[in-house]
């Protein structure tokens, strides 16, 4: 559905984007992740035709954006980071506009318009002045100006910024249940919305992509080492020098400390069945084992590793990890 | 660009600009028509189109200022630029509505020579053809003011800019008298649309004059619509 080849965009002697490639399925929900400033917005803003590329092209359904840019930009509905709103109409004046701009039916407008109002939940304020408005409905009348039209492509930047919890669940639902008819490509710095409704992330870092995959590829792949944390009731030291003699274990660091009681976080290689080991080697020293969990990476420490020191890796990002 | 058209006119509507211009404007006519035709007792209009000719370029840049500035400044150049519109297609809704609230304006003034023909004849086809050369260098001073817009996201900026290009233009034709270089003199005529609108102002149609009028404005129209493209480009 979007198949972008070597994008690259350059200020001047700034490289902002530098030779990024990547398809998204049509039906799939594609999220962008990456500190900010990494480029994310300047992707978006090149694939729906805000800007244009230095060099590269973006196709949506097969139209080229800088060659085909109005069948291209039929296809699109797009959010920007800051909605594009005109404050001095009401919302459903303000739909109504966006409806003509994206030539919607007269006949079909008012129906259209009243699903849309229904998807994101502005019903209420209709017929209020978007510059009364507060942040959160905003945002949402920016997403149903994206929606307006039914384009097959969604592309929404940063959709969650500044919201509340609870309407950051609200519009989470709400890409979900568009990414079940649409294509979306949805960006982010905030890793739990990514990894809430992607089913593939693109960590972008300095312009270029760090890495791409599911996002529970991504924890299994980049999570071989395992954290684990054990608390074990005994003597400190012994528990410490005990954990230090297996082979295949490593940065074993103490948390916490209460009375008898010590948490220890190491980093370990070993199978499950290895980790026995460390249960019966524990039981002999007559030291109980109160707790011993995994800690998977989570995708935030993931999107830490990745994009620390980014500027190094080419184009894998595995190697920094 | 009908979309675009319409919405603007509204903008005009909905703060309180559209109105400040129309007040401004029918006020400055009515009184310019009341001092130089009713209480002269003159028949004719010419004095009257030449004070509103030279000062209603004033006012025009009102019109103006905001229409891309703003735009810029909310970001909602996003929402037209990745719209399927084509770049020609926003600037020249844009323009066309500042365009139309002039002619609302001008249209009210028709009731000028309708009052004056009650006292006297009205030479048509001079009147005419002055609101010919009206209408063109109307469109000429918006469409700097649109390009001016389109520079800079700071109205207070595109505003002065407007009104440093549209005093030069009047100023063009008082250069005549300081100016000491004849062929200097006249190449500033010639580039100046300003005697080009007082020909026709004065009923003296020529097509040339209103080409070059037109051509102006479409040429500043087509700046624009190239700013756009080349930051774009960044």
């Amino acid at each position: 559905m979007i198949t972008v080849s070597n994008l690259t965009k350059k200020y001047g002697q700034k490289t902002v984007l530098d030779n990024v490639s990547f398809d998204v399925k049509e039906g799939e929900i594609v999220g962008f992740l990456g500190p900010n400033g990494a480029g994310k917005s300047t992707a978006m803003n090149i694939i729906t035709g805000y800007i244009s590329a230095t060099e590269g092209s973006a196709q949506i359904d097969g139209h080229d954006i800088a060659k085909e840019p109005i069948e291209a930009k039929k296809r699109i509905g797009y959010l920007p980071e800051m909605p594009p709103l005109y404050v001095d109409m009401t919302v459903r004046e303000y739909l109504e506009f966006v409806c003509d701009l994206k030539k919607v039916k007269k006949a079909d407008m008012k129906a259209h318009i009243d699903g849309i109002i229904e998807t994101v939940k502005i019903s209420d304020v209709e017929n209020r002045r978007i510059g009364n408005l507060s942040k959160g409905y905003k945002q949402r009348v920016g997403l149903a100006g994206a929606l307006i039209g039914d384009p097959p492509v969604i592309i929404l930047d940063e959709p969650t910024v500044g919201l509340d919890p609870k309407q950051i669940v609200d519009v989470r639902n709400i890409i979900k249940k568009l990414g079940e008819t649409k294509t979306v490509i949805l960006s982010s710095h905030i890793l739990s919305e990514i990894s809430a409704v992607a089913d593939r992330v693109i960590i972008i870092n300095r312009g270029r992509i760090a890495t791409e995959d599911t996002p529970a590829n991504l924890q299994n792949r980049l999570g071989k080492s395992h954290r684990v944390q054990l608390t074990v009731s005994g003597d400190r030291g012994k528990a410490e020098n005990l954990l230090k003699s297996f082979d295949g274990v490593s940065n074993v660091v103490c948390t916490s400390s209460n009375g008898d009681e010590h948490s220890f976080e190491f980093e370990t290689q070993l199978s499950a069945n290895d980790r026995k080991k460390i249960f019966f080697a524990f039981a002999k020293e007559n030291m109980a084992i109160i707790s011993q969990q995994d800690k998977r990476l989570t995708l935030e420490e993931i999107f830490l590793s990745v994009t620390d020191g980014g500027g190094k890796e080419s184009d894998g990002g595995e190697g920094d990890i | 660009m009908k979309a675009i058209f319409k919405r603007e006119l509204n903008a005009y509507f909905t703060s309180a600009l559209g109105y400040a211009y129309l007040f401004l404007f029918l006020v400055f006519t009515g009184l310019v028509f009341y001092f130089t035709s009713i209480q002269t007792g003159l028949s004719s209009l010419t004095t009257y189109f030449t004070v509103t000719a030279y000062l209603s370029p004033l006012l025009l840049p009102l019109l103006t200022v905001r229409i891309f500035s703003e735009d810029r400044k909310l970001k909602t150049d996003q929402l037209l630029l990745t719209a399927p519109v084509s770049t020609t297609g926003v600037v020249l809704g844009k323009f066309l509505a500042a365009f139309a609230m002039f002619g609302i304006g001008l249209a009210v003034t028709i009731i000028y020579p309708l009052i004056q023909s009650r006292y006297g004849a009205v030479p048509v086809a001079e009147t005419v053809c002055a609101y010919i050369g009206f209408i063109l260098f109307a469109a000429l001073i918006l469409a700097v003011g649109a390009f001016m817009s389109s520079l800079t996201e700071n109205q207070i900026t595109a505003a002065a800019a407007t009104y440093v290009v549209v005093c030069a233009v009047i100023a063009a034709v008082f250069a005549v008298n300081i100016i000491p270089n004849e062929t200097i003199v006249n190449i500033a005529l010639w580039l100046s649309p300003i005697n080009r609108f007082l020909n026709l102002l004065h009923g003296r149609f020529n097509i040339n004059d209103a080409v070059y009028l037109a051509s102006v404005a479409g040429l500043f129209l087509f700046l624009t619509v190239e700013t756009f493209e080349k930051r774009r480009l960044g």
